[in-house]
C-alpha cells in the first residue's frame, strides 16, 4: 500500500526476552522478525534512571511533565527539513570516507560473527551520512555512535559484545581517516586468507608495504592459517609475481619450505585396548581429503602432513582447506602463467 | 612374609591397581612432498643440484677467491659477465645427496655452483639479488625447484 506522504517511521518496543533473561525482563515483548527489523535503520536504547543526570532526574519526575508535549517553537522540524534537503542533494555522491568506514566496520563485524546485512551496510551509511551533515562533519563519536545504534539484534534477543563493535569501530576510523593505509585495514578485517590475499594483490601500494603487511599477518594469525597462507602464496612469491619485496617472500618461505617436503616422525601415546593405525589427528583430515581430488587433494595433503608432523592444530580443517584453495584459484588466475 | 617379599610388593602393586593396559607409544613415519614428483598434477620439477663435495678442512671461500682472481674478476659479482645463470628465480631445499661438485672440478663449473649459491637464501634462488659469499653459503648443498607447476 503506497504512503505518499510517509516520511520517517519508528517504532519502539520493550527489550525482547531472551534464553537468559533475568526475572524482571518484560516478558510480553516478543523477538522482532530479523527481517523485519532489518528496515530500520537504527536502534536506539532509551536511557534508564540510573543514566540521567540529576537536573534530568528532577525534570523527568515533575509532576508538571504528565501529557505535556515538547514545544519549541518548530525549530526541530525546521531543522530536520533542512537537513533532508542536504541529504537529498549529498546522497547520490556519498563521501569516501564513511563508505570506508562502512564497509570496514561491516566486514570486521561479520568477521567476528555479528552478522551485518548488505542492505544494513547501505542504511548504515545513509545514517552516517546524515550524521555528518548535521554535525557538519564526519566525527568519530557520531560514528561509534551510528554503529552501535546500527545493530538490530537486541530487538530478537541477541547480544552483541560491546568490546567487538569497539574493535570494528577502530579499524573502520582508521580506514575512514586515512585513505592511503587503507587497504592495511582492510587485510586485517578480511577473516578469510584469499580475501586478504586479494586486499594485497588489489591494493598493495608497494613492495616495501607488502612485506611489512606480509610480516604482521604471518605474526597476528594463528599458526595453522598462517603456515597455510605462506604454503599458498610462497610460490608465486618466489616466482616475483606478488607485490611484495625480497624479504616478504623470504618470511614467506620460512614457513612454507619445511610445509612443501615433509619427511618426519610423530608420536602419540595410547591408553585402553584401540590400537588406532594413524595419529589421532589423522581422521578429522582424512575426512576433509576424502572429498578432494587432483591438484587441490596434493596441495591439502601435503598442508595436513605438515600438520602432523610440526605439530600443529587445526581447529577447522574443512574450513581452513577451503580458504588454502581458494588462495591458490586466486593465484592460478591471477598471477600463474 | 620374608623381608625380600616386602621390599618387592609395592611396585607390583603401584602397576596393577588402576585397571587396563599400561599406555603405549606409537609412532608412523608420515613423509611427502610436492618438489621434484614426476606423478601427480602438480609438477615442480628440479632444474639443478648445488653444493660442493668439501673434503676435511677444506674452506671453499679461500679456494673460490683464488679461481676468481684467476678467472679475471674482481668480485664475485662480476662473475655474472661471464657465466651464464637461470634468470628466473627458483624455490631451494637443502640437498641431503653427495653434492655434485668438487672444488677440484672444471673452472667454469665450480664458478658457476659458486655464483649460484651465492645468490641463495635459505629458502629461494634469486639472480636479481646480490652475490654474497661466504664460508657458510659455499658450503651448502641446494636442490633448486621450478615452482611454475604449484597452481595447477
Amino acid at each position: 500500500m503506497p504512503l505518499e506522504r510517509l516520511r520517517y517511521r519508528w517504532a519502539a518496543m520493550n527489550p525482547a526476552a531472551s534464553d537468559q533473561s533475568d526475572a524482571e525482563s518484560y516478558t510480553g515483548s516478543e523477538p522482532l522478525d530479523p527481517a523485519l527489523a532489518d528496515r530500520f535503520a537504527l536502534f536506539v536504547p532509551a536511557v534508564d534512571w540510573e543514566d540521567l543526570d540529576e537536573t534530568d532526574r528532577l525534570a523527568v519526575a515533575s509532576p508538571a511533565g504528565e501529557g505535556r508535549v515538547a514545544d519549541d517553537g518548530g525549530r526541530l522540524r525546521e531543522r530536520i527539513a533542512e537537513g533532508r534537503r542536504r541529504f537529498l542533494d549529498q546522497v547520490e555522491r556519498g563521501p569516501r570516507p564513511i563508505l570506508d568506514y562502512v564497509t570496514t566496520a561491516v566486514t570486521a563485524l561479520n568477521g567476528a560473527r555479528v552478522r551485518v546485512s548488505p542492505r544494513r551496510a547501505r542504511l548504515m551509511a545513509r545514517s552516517l551520512l546524515a550524521a555528518t551533515l548535521v554535525q557538519d562533519g564526519f566525527q568519530e563519536r557520531a560514528a561509534r555512535l551510528v554503529l552501535g545504534c546500527s545493530l538490530p539484534h537486541a530487538t530478537w534477543g541477541a547480544e552483541v559484545a560491546k568490546s567487538v563493535v569497539d574493535a570494528a569501530h577502530r579499524l573502520a576510523w582508521e580506514a575512514a581517516s586515512k585513505a592511503e593505509g587503507r587497504w592495511v585495514e582492510q587485510l586485517f578485517a578480511e577473516p578469510r586468507l584469499e580475501r586478504k590475499l586479494a586486499v594485497l594483490l588489489d591494493h598493495c601500494p608497494s613492495p616495501d608495504a607488502g612485506t611489512q603487511a606480509v610480516a604482521q599477518i604471518l605474526a597476528a594469525e594463528p599458526p595453522a592459517r598462517a603456515a597455510a597462507f605462506a604454503f599458498a602464496l610462497y610460490p608465486a612469491a618466489a616466482l616475483g609475481r606478488l607485490p611484495i619485496g625480497g624479504e616478504g617472500a623470504n618470511d614467506l618461505g620460512r614457513l612454507a619450505t619445511p610445509i612443501l617436503t615433509v619427511d618426519a616422525t610423530v608420536t602419540w601415546t595410547e591408553r585402553g585396548a584401540v590400537q588406532r593405525p594413524h595419529h589421532p589427528a589423522f581422521d578429522a583430515f582424512a575426512r576433509v581429503l576424502a572429498e578432494l581430488s587432483g591438484a587441490r587433494a596434493e596441495r591439502a595433503r601435503q598442508f595436513f602432513s605438515w600438520c602432523l608432523v610440526a605439530p600443529v592444530a587445526v581447529a577447522d580443517p574443512a574450513g581452513l582447506e577451503q580458504q588454502l584453495d581458494a588462495c591458490a584459484q586466486l593465484l592460478k588466475e591471477r598471477v600463474a602463467a | 612374609m620374608s623381608a625380600q617379599t616386602l621390599v618387592a610388593e609395592p611396585a607390583r602393586r603401584a602397576n596393577s591397581g588402576w585397571g587396563g593396559p599400561p599406555a603405549r607409544q606409537r609412532q608412523e613415519r608420515i613423509a611427502s612432498t610436492l618438489l621434484g614428483r614426476d606423478d601427480g598434477e602438480i609438477r615442480c620439477p628440479r632444474v639443478i643440484r648445488l653444493g660442493f663435495d668439501l673434503t676435511a678442512g677444506q674452506d671453499p671461500l679461500e679456494v673460490l677467491e683464488a679461481l676468481l682472481f684467476d678467472a679475471g674478476c674482481d668480485t664475485p659479482e662480476a662473475l655474472r659477465r661471464v657465466i651464464a645463470l637461470p634468470q628466473r628465480p627458483y624455490i631451494c631445499r637443502p640437498d641431503a645427496g653427495t653434492p655434485p661438485c668438487t672444488l677440484g672440478s672444471p673452472r667454469a663449473e665450480v664458478l658457476r655452483h659458486a655464483l649460484m649459491l651465492g645468490l641463495c637464501t635459505a629458502h629461494l634462488y634469486d639472480p636479481a639479488r646480490p652475490v654474497i659469499w661466504t664460508r657458510g653459503s659455499l658450503s651448502r648443498a641446494l636442490e633448486l625447484f621450478d615452482p611454475e607447476g604449484f597452481y595447477a
